[in-house]
């Protein structure tokens, strides 16, 4: 008994499954308008037709083309009814027969053709004496290259001379080549590939370093005792500020001297020897390892005095870059785009060195910082140091706070001060009030892995807004361009690439990583030694792949203005010129599927 | 001196690997830690070096107690403790001198080691230390090349390239077979009787234990249930440590 209840109850429930489905596919249909009537409309068919037609029928090849004129002279007029004999047949040309050669204005006349090139349209035109060509007639001929239609003779175009009856007919005569549109195509084959190299390449270097950032493994290691990442909290900021500000001040130095030609790149030599002499010096130094005092502090200048030197060597280097690559540009003639590679790639670098000297100050401070807080752990009373620490955490976080706010600030351009300033800085400070009540200054805390929740979830933000989204806002930015469209997809590999990466840093063996960590590495040089050999040859896997991907996405990215085939072949579709995007869609086809295929190759070669 | 004093851990899941485990081991001695798997050798091994944190306990060296320090300076501890693995835990892709090098790694100035620097005294020692292992021929290739004994000679290259006073052996022959399994042993007997350097090692097999170590201690279920000589296990003690249905092979 309970059991045929329970097989009743069970045939209910599979019967309101079916019954939820039906139902839900029903919304489905409704939802995405589908209409079935539409399908069979006979209009909608005969486009249809016509669009197969015209993407099966590519317009790949030209070839030249001889034009001839085929004449019947009539007399318009008919004043004599003299009659203009009619040419004899012949057998092998094509030519034309009229019903009659003197005609009055208004009479119609029938014209026949033979030997015409079968299943063609032909139009038959009237030619008076001035030469203007008149449309007389339209036909298409048969399969034996034979026609015949009826025209009207025009109203005032009488004339004493004879006039012409003709018709042009086209006849292929070799030499045939690749169409206009092949050509325009292979160009932006050509960009497209170039746009997905450029993104990949900058997306992969950009994703490197962040993808440690974003792997668990690495990251639940790195612990800091509370007072110190308050101090580096507030101390990262501010090194940053000074990083960028010291960068400008000896930008400004050097854009002092105004060193052109000869002299600049001597400088520029001189100043990369030095660099590397002192590095040399340094290395020596170092493993001689006296520990004197005094040799400390010079140790501490020189290595100042290196980070001065490499920054201006920077700076000469990008000056240089630019001079050489403008001379190049005027010089070189056609490889002129070598020396304006040459100039961009100068200009590149002396955009990221303010960056990269406010993060390396930045790294520098927050190091000092971690160092200061351990000072006071173990030196200082931990009274002292538990009130240093509550102060050091409403500072940071109060910081933190202003610079969100900031940010917010600049977003949304609120004008009360109360809003961007006190506000912010209230709440930051309560919160590391509360934090520093919570934590005493020496708990550890995993901060690492704070860092790798937001480095994720930035991750995932960007990978979720598509590249053809992010290619308007970059359009707006640089303009129409290919350019548009290799920044978008750059910034969409970062995010893609970066979280790749990370989990195959995840994925990485343990027992190397411990090995190192034995031999009492820091966690610097376990990503160097451990980690890295291990995830080469998937990360040279992965970018391939990524590459392969923004060839794919490229060739879609020119319909937001990205450039690229996508630009041409939305052009073509809106011209609906189909002969055309047919050519497109062949390319896009062909240039995926052997990047698939070549990907594949290397990716087997290598791993 | 190395004193385990009350240690404990218990790890995230729940597992209790080691349960108040105390014994001190004297400068310069051979020591045996033998049990079932998962009696908690590896994780004792691994709590000496902080490589796993002990839950409870203090663990002192040379009456410092290494089980608060702080990261940075449990580094300046491990450099003078040398670790060798069951499964050699060389990095595959790397040159074998590379990886004998890495050794050093806690001694130099980590902004050197990240463009791949090290001293002229460095790689001479590296060298030095792959003749002493009897493979200095292979330095130049690719880790993942060799076999099986000759990587966990890399290994012991390695961790002697630290300059250990303690030298850490987990199961360091139990992937190889026997005739390379006393090789690798005797490499470890020579570096305790002619370095003087203190070796822990686990091990598998008695017959190794009753040939190389000076001293045994035996963990069952994370507790020590023996500690004394080799000679000193019978068929009873036998029992104790590996469970009643155990029978003694070799």
């Amino acid at each position: 008994m309970k059991k045929e209840k329970n097989s009743i109850l069970k045939s209910l429930r599979v019967a309101l499954i079916i019954i939820g489905l039906v139902v839900f596919y029903a919304i489905g249909f409704s939802v995405t308008k589908v209409n079935l009537s539409e399908t069979k409309s006979p209009t909608r068919q005969t486009q249809l037709v016509r669009i197969i037609r015209a993407l099966f029928n590519p317009d790949l090849v030209t070839y030249d083309k001889v034009s001839t004129e085929v004449k019947s002279s009539v007399q318009v007029p008919c004043k004599e009814k003299e009659i203009i004999p009619i040419p004899a047949e012949e057998s092998d040309g094509p030519y034309l027969v009229l019903s009659s050669n003197c005609l009055n204005a208004g009479e119609s006349v029938t014209v026949e053709g033979y030997n015409f090139p079968p299943l063609e349209s032909q139009f038959v035109q009237f030619v008076p004496p001035n030469g203007v060509k008149l449309k007389f007639a339209e036909a298409s001929t048969d399969r034996d290259g034979y026609f015949k239609t009826e025209g009207v003779i025009p109203k005032n175009r009488e004339s004493d001379d004879p006039q012409t009856i003709q018709v042009t007919t086209t006849a292929y005569a070799g030499n045939i080549r690749p169409s206009q549109t092949v050509r325009d195509t292979w160009n932006k084959i050509v960009e497209t590939l170039f746009l997905a190299l450029l993104s990949t390449t900058v997306g992969c270097i950009l994703a490197l370093p962040l993808s440690f950032f974003a792997a668990k493994n690495l990251m639940e290691k790195v612990k800091s005792d509370f007072i110190s990442i308050s101090l580096t909290l507030f101390l990262i900021p501010i090194g940053f500020y000074i990083g960028i500000k010291l960068a400008s001040l000896i930008s400004g130095q050097i854009n002092r001297f105004a060193m052109q030609g000869w002299i600049l790149i001597v400088s520029t030599i001189l100043a990369g020897a030095a660099v590397y002499l002192l590095i040399r010096w340094l290395f020596n130094r170092e493993s001689a390892a006296d520990n004197g005092n005094s040799a400390k502090q010079l140790l501490m200048l020189a290595k100042a005095a290196l980070g001065f030197l490499f920054v201006s060597f920077l700076y000469l280097l990008a000056n240089s870059m630019m001079a050489i690559g403008t001379q190049l540009n005027i010089s070189l003639g056609v490889f002129g785009f070598l020396g304006s590679f040459i100039e961009d790639l100068g200009e590149i670098l002396e955009m990221i060195i303010p960056l990269l000297l406010g993060f390396s100050i930045a790294f520098l401070f927050s190091s000092w910082g971690s160092r200061l807080g351990k000072h006071l752990i173990k030196k200082v009373a931990p009274g002292t140091t538990r009130i240093l620490s509550t102060l050091f955490a409403i500072i940071a976080y109060a910081a933190i706070a202003l610079l969100l706010m900031g940010i917010l600030n600049w977003l949304y351009l609120f004008k009360n001060p109360r809003i961007y300033l006190h506000y912010p800085a209230l709440i930051g400070g309560a919160i590391g009030l509360i934090l520093s009540l919570l934590h005493k200054p020496d708990e550890e805390m995993k901060i690492g892995n704070a860092v790798y929740f937001i480095t994720r979830m930035i991750f995932n933000v960007l990978r979720s807004i598509e590249s053809l989204v992010m290619v308007i806002v970059f359009v707006v930015w640089v303009g129409i361009g290919p350019f548009a469209g290799a920044l978008a997809l750059a910034l969409h590999t970062i995010a893609a690439l970066g979280k790749m990466y990370s989990e195959q840093v995840e994925n990485i063996l343990d027992g190397p990583l411990e090995a190192i960590q034995a031999s009492g590495a820091n966690l610097l040089q376990q990503i160097v030694y451990a980690v890295v050999p291990q995830i080469i040859p998937p990360y040279i896997s992965f970018t391939l792949y990524r590459w392969d991907q923004n060839v794919r996405t490229s060739t879609v990215i020119g319909f937001a203005g990205g450039g690229g085939i996508g630009f041409l072949l939305q052009q073509n579709i809106n011209l609906l010129n189909y002969r055309a995007a047919s050519v497109q869609m062949i390319a896009i086809a062909i240039v995926v599927s052997l990047m698939d295929y070549l990907s594949g190759y290397v990716r087997n070669k290598i791993v | 001196m190395l004193e385990i004093k009350n240690v404990s851990k218990t790890y995230p899941g729940g597992t209790q690997a080691l349960n108040d485990v105390s014994f001190s081991i004297p400068d310069g001695q051979f020591l045996a830690v033998i049990g079932l798997s998962g009696s908690g050798k590896s994780t004792l091994l691994r709590c000496i070096n902080r490589l796993i944190e002990p839950t409870a306990g203090e663990i002192i060296w040379n009456g410092v107690n290494m089980v608060p320090l702080p990261e940075n300076e449990m580094r300046l501890y491990r450099r003078k403790i040398g670790m060798v693995f069951q499964n050699f835990n060389l990095v595959a892709r790397s040159s074998v001198l590379t990886n004998v090098l890495s050794g050093r790694l806690g001694y130099i100035n980590p902004a050197w080691s990240l463009i791949n620097r090290f001293s002229k005294e460095d790689y001479r020692d590296a060298m030095l230390q792959l003749e002493r292992v009897g493979i200095a021929d292979k330095a130049n290739q690719r880790a993942d090349e060799l076999s099986g004994g000759q990587q966990q000679r890399v290994a012991i290259a390695r961790a002697m390239m630290q300059n250990p006073e303690i030298m850490l052996a987990d199961e360091p022959v139990a992937s190889l077979d026997p005739v390379l399994a006393h090789s690798i042993m005797q490499y470890l007997e020579k570096i305790n009787q002619e370095l003087g350097v203190t070796v822990i090692c686990s091990l598998h097999f008695l017959d190794l234990v009753h040939r190389y170590a000076d001293r045994v201690v035996a963990l069952n279920e994370g507790k020590v249930v023996f500690d004394g000589l080799p000679a000193e296990i019978d068929d009873a003690k036998f029992k104790d440590i590996y469970g009643r249905d155990a029978e003694r092979v070799g």
